[in-house]
């Protein structure tokens, strides 16, 4: 039986769990009732990691935890997030932002099969597990598989060679002679010497690594970036087509 | 990890308690529902364009085409970025507004809520609205989806 149909089959048997995808490089849906309260993914930043990054001024200390956290090593991690929570010293209302958007991204790796490690081939359920972070609001089964198309949609429509596993590197030279990045650009740009990928700047800044390819794709786009190894075939600097620019609507109304 | 630091964070401490909570992000939304002649209002994730929320004016739930709203805004505010940096134009975007001949939308970013930024996308009757209220409105919203000050945030190390 396939992930899906497990998943829908759990989802009309309303149960209440979590269902773990593909072992140790896969991810786990947490479900509430029959409906997906969160999903979480080795391959993608959790929630803990969204709420921990501002908390590491140090990059180098927050590198090494990324390390751990990929390894599937979560638990202190989490934990210490609780902590943030419980304190108030992350707002409620932020954390929940956080949770769904780390939410859909682990989705993505885990039902959207967009990442060859993480091919879904085995299911297995553990009844009444729970997520550490309490969803405030769970979501219908088909309204994040919808999610999950959309996304596919939407990273098979990238260009120049930008995908969320293949490593992206800086250019020599600008193709012109200013060009300005907003904060979180400049930090991506930062990030891609040529050995990390679009899913590895995701988790040194502590974002989702959906965004982060995308924004990876636009930096591409306006010639800051490239992907590994060489340039793309094509200069950057061609007039970009209409379709590139509007690369959510193309992509939901496709 | 260290097996000293995972002493003195007990796993038992994240243990789940069976509380159901409140959707704080919702009720913060729903208080768009104040501003007169709303038909939809979502909360958009403009890095992904996905919908964190929405709401519209009567029911709660699913709002129709909130998907393709949300997907065009995140373009529009892509754009909008792309036109300003290319002008070396310092300045940075309030707010979108988008008048049709029954309908407003609005486009409100948000900078630092989020990971990196939200918008506000909102679909007003136009006959029904005063505009400039409605702006004002939305940027009072800010603050109830903005995280606290990087101050306020105590520094936690897990090893």
């Amino acid at each position: 039986m396939s992930a899906r149909a497990r998943l829908l089959e759990l989802a009309d048997e309303h149960a209440t769990g979590a269902l773990y995808l593909n072992g140790r490089r896969g991810g786990t849906i947490f479900l509430v009732h029959g409906r997906i309260g969160h999903v979480e993914s080795v391959l993608t930043p959790g929630v803990e990691a969204l709420l921990l990054r501002p908390t590491y001024p140090n990059e180098r200390i927050w590198a090494d935890l990324v390390l751990t956290l990929r390894r599937g090593e979560t638990k202190a991690a989490a934990a210490a997030a609780a902590q943030l929570l419980r304190h108030g010293s992350a707002s409620p209302v932020n954390a929940e932002i956080l949770r769904r958007i780390a939410m859909a991204d682990a989705a993505l790796v885990t039902l959207g099969a967009v990442l060859r490690e993480a091919a879904p081939t085995r299911a297995r359920f553990r009844p009444g597990e729970k997520h550490w972070c309490e969803p405030l609001r769970t979501f219908a089964v088909a309204d994040v598989l919808a999610e999950v198309h959309r996304r596919t949609g939407v990273l098979a429509g990238l260009t120049l060679g930008v995908q969320p596993d293949r490593a992206v590197q800086r250019v020599p030279t600008l193709p012109i002679e200013r060009i300005r990045l907003t904060a979180t650009q400049w930090n991506i740009t930062r990030s891609a010497d040529g050995g990390n990928t679009p899913l590895d700047i995701a988790w040194l800044l502590g974002r989702d690594g959906f965004a982060t390819t995308v924004a990876v794709h636009q930096l591409a786009r306006i010639g800051v970036l490239t992907a590994a190894p060489g340039p793309p075939k094509s200069p950057s600097l061609a007039p970009v087509p209409a379709r590139h620019v509007t690369i959510f609507l193309s992509a939901s109304t496709r | 990890m260290s097996s000293r630091r995972r002493k003195r964070i007990g796993f038992n401490s994240v243990t789940n308690v069976d509380v159901v909570k409140e959707d704080v992000v919702h009720r913060a939304l729903a208080r768009l529902r104040s501003i007169h002649g709303l038909i939809t209002a979502s909360l958009v994730e403009p890095n992904s364009a996905q919908v964190l929320e929405s709401v519209d004016a009567g029911s709660d739930g699913k709002v129709s085409a909130a998907t393709t709203f949300a997907a065009g805004a995140c373009d529009i505010v892509q754009v909008i970025g792309l036109m300003t940096a290319s002008l070396g134009d310092p300045d940075e975007l309030e707010d979108v507004i988008i008048t049709l001949g029954q309908r407003h939308h609005l486009i409100t970013p948000l900078p630092t809520a989020g990971t990196d930024g939200l918008l506000i996308v909102v679909t007003l009757d136009r006959a029904h609205t005063n505009l400039a209220m409605a702006r004002q409105q939305l940027r009072a919203l800010g603050p109830l989806l903005d995280p606290p000050s990087p101050s306020a945030v105590t520094p936690s190390r897990v090893r």
